[in-house]
């Protein structure tokens, strides 16, 4: 919006409070329609179009904000503007045309109006085409002032002092002082075929460049917050443990290519649990993939009161076999170590497991996570069975139990 | 008693909810329809029909063992289901050469008992039904030990109900009946089979 606002463009308050606009728009300035939630005020159908198919002009009388000031809204008024200050508003006021208030003032509701309000009297740097120097601001015999030109300038500019110079004058010679001989237009505003600069300030906005404070993220980190929508802190706050590496070799008729995997378990110690495979020639990039891994498949494991599981549960997976079992508060966790550190990160203390026949330390960990995601939630069963379900924990420790 | 055919009753009630049936049928015989309807009272499974080699029609299949009393007198009361033989009117059956509900002399070795399967969220809601009691072994308990089986603990080599959703059916000279009502009724018996809507 430009600055002239009249006083009742100051005073205006809207009727409804405006919201935030709650769908993502491309524009800067909110949408009208979206967040009124109604079309503005039309002007009346037979007023809308004369006999020519133009604008009629429509009667002043009942436009709002024609009237004239009231003696209250004066006395308001006399409150922040001084007496010579109000005549010049009410002047202005009087200036306007009642007509244009209504023919002009109002919002377009015509096919091609813009989706949003906006006077364009601003050029935005991102939004709008960038005004371009017009071509005619050269000149091909444009040079250079020679030291002589140069010191004819100076003397000119030392004749001209006033009696008592003041720091003023000499920051204006300073920089009104012309370095070339030509068209004056050339040296102020010349003409460019480079795309124009990023505009000042620009840069400035949150989220273009970074501060002192931040840090560089890597792209894999990026695309990880990417996929995941978590934060740079959400992320640093999953803790990670490797359970599993080994270095691996693809044979190929170039010889063997080695490399290292990593398979790394992920959590937030409050029901958050996933794991992820990493698989690279230096150690340190199998690790973060397989970390990155992890929190990306990270899932909410159903936990019955935020301790152990629900029910006994078994998964085979390949020639394991876990068996996961469900424990009273301050059980503990009493298993195998890979089953514990998945326990731990996620968030489970009390349990107890038996891993039979094999145990490859992969399929443990595979299986453990199948084992914790496939819980059979009580309620449900119970909705299947049309059952009515009451934990009577909660029954007779109400207190003590949320 | 001949748990044989239990046996194969439990197999059979396994692969149809596998195989994600609707309907299906098992052999006409006391013990086996005394049981499934301890299973539909319990929520197993949905509807039991006595009928005959063709399945009986739609309205026949009512619940009519619903867990809510009132429902299920209304069922009974309303006239047109026959769930036993006795109870079904003079000249009142299912039509035809296939006499449906009533058992006769001519008809009982050709009577099914036919059995709605239960489904929720996609998966069968009897996922799991094993016999205890063997036909080589029987398992008899006292209600001593059935209370400690219901809480979960092993008695023997009976492995306690520790599953969610997990129910065992005993055989008393009350009938057959669930564990937890042998222990309200402070009666033992023998252990016929356990259920489990988890296949854990």
């Amino acid at each position: 919006m430009s600055a002239h606002h009249s006083a009742r463009c100051i005073f205006w308050r809207p009727t409804a409070p405006a919201r935030a606009c709650l769908r993502r728009s491309f524009h800067t300035s909110r949408p009208f329609y979206v967040d009124t939630g109604k079309t503005p005020a039309k002007l009346p159908a037979a007023d809308r179009k004369g006999k020519n198919g133009r604008l009629a002009k429509p009667k002043p009388k009942g436009i709002p904000g024609a009237e004239a000031y009231t003696e209250e809204e004066i006395e308001v008024l006399k409150r922040w503007y001084t007496p010579a200050q109000l005549a010049a508003v009410e002047a202005g006021e009087a200036a306007v045309d009642p007509e244009d208030l209504l023919t002009q003032g109002t919002l377009r509701t015509d096919p091609m109006a813009f989706d949003y309000v906006d006077d364009f009297a601003e050029i935005d740097p991102v939004v709008d085409k960038a005004v371009r120097v017009p071509k005619s601001n050269y000149d091909p015999k444009s040079r250079f002032k020679n030291p002589d030109e140069i010191a004819q300038d100076f003397g000119k500019f030392v004749r001209e002092l006033p009696e008592k110079p003041t720091r003023l004058d000499y920051i204006k010679f300073r920089d009104n002082m012309r370095l070339t001989v030509g068209k004056e237009a050339a040296e102020r505003n010349p003409v460019s075929s480079l795309a124009p600069a990023i505009p000042k300030g620009l840069l400035d906005r949150p989220g273009v460049t970074k501060k002192p404070g931040e840090v560089d993220i890597d792209p894999a980190m990026k695309r990880l917050m990417r996929q995941t929508g978590y934060s740079r802190q959400d992320i640093l706050q999953f803790k990670s443990k490797v359970l599993v590496q080994h270095g691996v070799v693809n044979q190929t008729r170039m010889g063997k290519i080695r490399s290292v995997y990593n398979l790394c378990i992920a959590g937030n110690g409050r029901g958050l649990l996933g794991i992820g495979e990493g698989k690279a020639t230096e150690f340190a990039d199998a690790r973060t993939q397989a970390q990155y891994n992890a929190i990306r498949n990270a899932r909410p494991i159903p936990r019955y009161e935020d301790r152990t599981i629900y029910g006994d549960v078994k998964v085979k997976m390949g020639a394991v076999e876990v068996e996961l079992m469900t424990r009273p508060p301050g059980f503990g966790i009493r298993c195998q170590s890979l089953i514990f550190f998945m326990c731990d990160l996620a968030g489970i203390s009390d349990l107890a497991a038996r891993v039979t026949r094999s145990r490859n330390p992969m399929n443990v960990i595979k299986a453990t996570f199948h084992a914790l995601l496939n819980q059979r939630i009580p309620d449900e069963i119970a909705r299947g069975l049309g059952k009515k379900l009451v934990d009577v924990r909660k029954v007779y420790n109400g207190s003590s139990l949320s | 008693m001949s748990l044989v055919l239990l046996a194969h009753a439990c197999s059979h009630l396994q692969n149809a909810s596998k195989a994600r049936l609707g309907l299906t049928s098992l052999p006409s015989t006391t013990q086996l329809h005394n049981l499934l309807l301890q299973l539909q009272k319990h929520g197993y499974v949905n509807t039991v029909s006595l009928g005959g080699p063709t399945p009986p029609p739609p309205s026949a299949l009512a619940p009519i063992m619903s867990a809510n009393p009132a429902a299920r007198q209304e069922m009974l009361e309303s006239g047109h289901i026959a769930w036993g033989a006795k109870d079904v009117p003079e000249g009142d059956s299912w039509g035809g050469v296939d006499d449906g509900g009533t058992v006769t002399q001519e008809n009982i070795a050709s009577r099914r008992l036919w059995v709605g399967l239960k489904y929720w969220n996609n998966r069968p809601v009897l996922e799991k039904m094993r016999l205890v009691s063997k036909p080589t072994r029987r398992v008899w308990m006292p209600v001593g030990d059935l209370e400690r089986l219901a809480r979960g603990e092993r008695r023997g080599y009976v492995k306690g109900l520790r599953g969610v959703g997990e129910a065992m059916f005993v055989t008393t000279d009350r009938g057959i009946m669930e564990i937890r009502e042998c222990m309200e009724r402070r009666i033992g018996g023998m252990l016929l089979c356990r259920v489990n809507p988890v296949e854990f």
